[in-house]
């Protein structure tokens, strides 16, 4: 299927590879379908892109590359709602937003995105833990470069 | 919107299965206990707008592709 963005132009997407969202993202309720495109091959940002809203497109990223101990508990509702028999089969993906001129990246620990990798279902879960806040810097440490996962 | 005075311990019952109950009052906040069916979100406001409003900032932040950084290191 061809979809058209309003970064990428139009893109040949594989229509087995589109999630299916259908509660939508908080605040954008009508869009219930989205594809992910790798940003680049050797970066670790993905881009998180409505099929059918060309403008609407959300940078993301896999939260365990950068916060360590970032963890949360689907309540039963969630996991039933996502299908999900073991949490292997959840992917989880956070927003990402560049703040200031300097672009610096800030992430969104407190509406994950949890995809049931098999059936492509997902959900924006809001996460009422006081740890995890809308905006989390993903922090450059210059002690850490060895740990640099590979692009996922 | 109806509004409803209750004491400590005392209760609001919401169609045939969700019950708040006023736990404890103190100052300017208050405790409220809220049983419900498992298939009722329950979720503080600000939290919901906090997350809408981020969603928001992030889709309509006007960066270009070249504007995301190629590789972010830990």
């Amino acid at each position: 299927m061809i979809v058209e963005t309003a970064r990428f132009g139009f893109v040949n997407v594989d229509p087995a590879s589109v999630i299916s969202m259908p509660r939508g993202m908080f605040g954008f309720e009508e869009e219930m379908e989205f594809c992910i495109f790798r940003h680049r091959h050797d970066s670790s940002f993905r881009w998180f892109q409505s099929t059918t809203r060309p403008e609407l497109a959300f940078v993301v990223v896999d939260p365990s590359l950068f916060f360590e101990d970032y963890s949360f508990v689907l309540s039963s509702v969630e996991s039933e709602y996502l299908e999900l028999e073991s949490p292997g089969d959840a992917m989880v993906l956070v927003t990402v937003r560049m703040i200031g001129g300097d672009f610096e990246p800030s992430a969104n620990l407190a509406g994950p995105v949890v995809i049931n990798s098999k059936s492509l279902l997902g959900l924006q879960v809001a996460l009422d833990d006081e740890r995890w806040g809308t905006s989390h810097p993903l922090k450059k440490s210059n002690d850490a470069h060895e740990k640099l996962p590979k692009a996922a | 919107m109806l509004v409803l005075a209750r004491k400590v311990g005392q209760c609001i019952v919401i169609g045939d299965n969700i019950t708040l109950t006023v736990i404890e009052v103190r100052g300017e906040q208050v405790r409220i206990g809220i049983e419900a069916p498992k298939s009722i979100s329950v979720h503080r406001k600000e939290l919901l707008e906090q997350i809408k409003a981020e969603n928001i900032r992030a889709a309509t932040q006007n960066i270009t592709e070249d504007q995301v950084p190629d590789v972010l290191k830990k």
